[in-house]
């Protein structure tokens, strides 16, 4: 009876948490996997002060997600629409949709790389894995399916043992947490602007404030809320400091570089021997089919619900054209650009999540101006903290960027 | 037929003289097709409205002139609905088609009264620019029709004629319910009559209750409260932050709350947790004229009632439809229907074999002094099944 009263107590807890664990969860995806092995491999502990910095970001950015969804019951298109209307809309959709076929082609070249490394051809892999997640999505149970990933996303805790058996220089890499550095060479800025774009999406912006109001959350419930979404992000650049760290004691400190995913994989050798390419394998596969399967479903309900379009997937195709042709079309050209023999399934999966971070500064501007919308929140608005924070957010991606591009030709 | 897009943010000159962008339009919505009363001028920052009927649209020099001498300001009411402020790009409920739409432009007449608003991607694509829509159809939502709600006070401004709403069937009801941002919900439960918000609320998703019941205010709990089955209540009490179940424990008084921690204290998988301890209940000893005496002065006649002796036990349930054509002077002991019964333990199994096996509508659910304490229906089976259907599909 004392137990049932603890877990009555606990009720209105559990009722809250998942929606920041989940979103942080999904950061850690192909594009991520892949992002933070070049930056441990590349440059060793060096990119660690970015992570650090990135985290307090994150976990802003999803906590005025989470809060504008809580107090407003809305999605953020369907307030950016309100607020700014049907042309801003379109712009911000288009910048959402360009973003995440880059997101989606990720995903696709993680399920690629992933099947090369047990010799399958991309071809078939990609054409495989386009059937999985078509089938994952009309015919799977999207709940269980979740549950299942989330499940399998404790793969992530072999970076954790692995970086611990490799035996890094620890206090170095705590110190390179803390302290700044910069490299004004393109491979670091643009690995700069990777980190930050595959930790904080465009798409992970989105999707947060949707998940709370699909939860029907409210108001009071926004403390524990507040916890869940700062749990979720110090968890995802937790999973992401460890693969840097076992990356830089197992790639950088032997000077290897990271070319294809095979590369990658020595970064669990320490854990797992020679099973580590198989390990890895799995882990990459898991993140990236299940990526593949969320972010065109989510962008299907974010344009869905700007533009005031039928949406669900427990819905005939008649019933919701535009929802199915919208997934359909994300996936199809997703999966298109991989196919492509050429293209290097790498530079696919890292650069993707530097656009994603330069396709991040538009959404950044209406976060900000709604999140400080007197009307909208009233006395939710964001705090000076909290408006510095994503100022300074914004201001180091077009730094970064702007660097970049002059770095381009300085040379 | 003519679009609010038209005409928004379009110069407003006299000879030649600049006075503002008319960026709003604004309408009395007490009417079944309002006109355009005002116009919201903007000038560098500077708002200002002004009569409708002071101004005219050139659509050769695509401006409005100013028919006046001078700009005269009018005072701002609060009836007034801003078309672009409060209608455009919002969602609306579309009560006859029992869906939440949302507003992509608003059709005028010839003499710039609201007709409807355009609900199709047509109405996008003509705001974006696009004069060629592709052949899509532009569907429109008669003005009529629809329910609409005010942001700027954050106060429900719902149309007169918004009885709309409540002829909806409650299932459909839930639906807008789950659909709507927060502040339209609780507009929407405001605008219901209080046993319609509660029936559904009752067919709403868990998350959707737990939601109303926290935005509620002390008044709109208490209505919720007095019409919301206590088994219903017992499912989504415990998920409610703690300063809430405080306030509906008080407004449900000691006996109301023992009930509902009775009711919550059973699983949803036995007879206890299934059923609405609100029941009717008569003495075996009344006669037919009696019962339909105390029935008359109730608000809802129940389907069926339980005999009870002298000591509360239970004797049988007569259902109110075989009381037709029977002798008034009748003592309800000689007419009951049936006995079946089960006790607060009985495995959902068992009660629905009961129910299934002897085709009934009602069930009551004893305690072991063999007095009523709650009655198990039809519907509360039926639902049962579908959340267990659910629970197997999650």
């Amino acid at each position: 009876m004392k137990l049932k009263k603890v877990f009555q107590r606990l009720f209105p807890i559990l009722a809250v948490i998942g929606p920041g664990i989940i979103s942080g969860s999904v950061d850690n995806d192909a594009g991520g996997i892949a992002t933070y092995s070049v930056a441990g491999a590349s440059f060793g502990y060096s990119l660690l002060w970015v992570l650090f910095l990135t985290t307090f970001a994150l976990a802003v950015t999803q906590e005025i997600g989470a809060r504008m969804g809580l107090v407003t019951g809305k999605g953020l298109a369907s307030l950016i629409r309100e607020k700014f209307g049907v042309r801003w809309t379109t712009f911000i959709m288009a910048v959402l949709f360009i973003a995440n076929i880059g997101t989606i082609a990720a995903e696709f070249a993680g399920i690629a790389a992933a099947l090369e490394i047990i010799g399958i051809n991309r071809t078939i892999s990609i054409l495989l894995g386009f059937l999985s997640v078509y089938l994952l999505i009309n015919k799977g149970n999207f709940k269980k399916l979740e549950r299942i990933f989330l499940l399998t996303s404790a793969f992530y805790l072999v970076y954790f043992l692995s970086a611990l058996i490799a035996h890094p220089n620890w206090p170095l890499a705590f110190h390179s947490l803390i302290t700044p550095g910069l490299q004004f060479n393109k491979g670091f800025l643009l690995t700069v602007i990777a980190l930050i774009g595959t930790t904080i999406t465009p798409w992970g912006q989105f999707f947060i404030q949707d998940y709370v109001v699909d939860k029907k959350l409210s108001k009071e419930d926004l403390k524990v809320e507040r916890g869940d979404v700062f749990f979720g992000s110090f968890i995802t650049n937790f999973i992401s400091f460890f693969i840097i760290v076992a990356t830089s004691a197992t790639l950088f400190a032997h000077g290897i570089r990271i070319n294809d995913a095979k590369d990658a994989a020595i970064a669990l050798q320490p854990l797992a021997g020679s099973l580590a390419s198989l390990l890895f394998s799995f882990g990459l596969l898991n993140a990236s089919i299940f990526g593949a399967a969320l972010v065109p479903v989510s962008t299907s309900y974010v344009i869905s619900e700007a533009f005031g379009f039928e949406s669900g997937l427990d819905l005939k195709f008649y019933e919701a054209p535009e929802f199915y042709t919208l997934f359909s079309l994300l996936l199809i050209v997703g999966a298109s650009l991989v196919i492509i023999p050429f293209i290097p399934l790498l530079g696919i999966l890292f650069v993707s999540q530097a656009i994603n971070a330069l396709l991040l500064l538009p959404v950044l501007i209406f976060l900000y101006l709604l999140s400080n919308d007197k009307k909208l929140l009233g006395n939710y608005r964001n705090t000076n903290l909290i408006n510095i924070v994503v100022l300074v957010t914004f201001l180091a991606i077009a730094a970064s960027a702007l660097a970049y591009f002059i770095s381009q030709f300085i040379g | 037929m003519i679009y609010l897009s038209q005409f928004l943010n379009k110069p407003l000159y006299r000879k030649r003289r600049y006075l503002g962008d008319v960026v709003d339009f604004i309408i009395s919505p007490d009417k079944k097709s309002p006109n355009i009363t005002k116009v919201l001028l903007n000038k560098f920052g500077k708002k200002r409205l002004i009569l409708f009927n002071l101004i005219t649209f050139d659509p050769k020099l695509d401006t409005f002139l100013l028919k006046s001498k001078r700009v005269l300001s009018v005072e701002a009411d609060k009836k007034d609905l801003y078309l672009k402020e409060d209608i455009l790009d919002k969602q609306v409920i579309d009560t006859y088609g029992k869906r939440v739409v949302r507003v992509n432009d608003i059709v005028l007449t010839q003499d710039y009264k609201a007709y409807g608003i355009d609900i199709g991607f047509a109405g996008v694509l003509r705001r974006l620019g696009f004069k060629r829509f592709l052949g899509l159809k532009t569907v429109i939502l008669p003005w009529l029709l629809i329910e609409t709600f005010d942001y700027q006070t954050g106060d429900l401004k719902i149309k007169l004629s918004g009885a709309g709403l409540n002829t909806l069937h409650a299932a459909e009801i839930a639906d807008i319910l789950e659909s709507v941002g927060t502040k339209e919900r609780m507009g929407v439960v405001q605008s219901l009559n209080p046993y319609k918000a509660a029936l559904a609320l009752e067919e709403s998703d868990k998350n959707t209750q737990i939601s109303v019941i926290e935005e509620a205010s002390p008044k709109e709990l208490r209505e919720i409260i007095r019409n919301l089955e206590t088994s219903e209540m017992s499912e989504v009490f415990y998920f409610l932050n703690i300063e809430k179940q405080l306030e509906i424990k008080r407004l449900l008084g000691k006996k109301k709350s023992k009930e509902l921690r009775r009711v919550s204290s059973f699983s949803k998988n036995v007879a206890g947790g299934l059923m609405n301890p609100v029941f009717e209940q008569i003495a075996d000893t009344f006669t037919l004229a009696q019962t339909l005496k105390v029935l008359t002065k109730r608000v809802i006649n129940p389907e069926a009632i339980f005999i009870v002796d002298s000591k509360k036990r239970y004797r049988g349930t007569i259902y109110l439809k075989d009381l037709i054509h029977k002798d008034p002077s009748v003592i309800l002991k000689k007419v009951i229907s049936d006995k079946h019964h089960v006790t607060e333990k009985a495995s959902f199994k068992e009660v629905l074999h009961i129910f299934s096996e002897n085709r009934l509508r009602v069930l009551p659910v004893l305690n072991s002094l063999q007095r009523v304490v709650g009655i198990v229906s039809i519907e509360d089976v039926f639902d049962r099944l579908e959340e267990v259907k659910q629970i197997h599909e999650t």
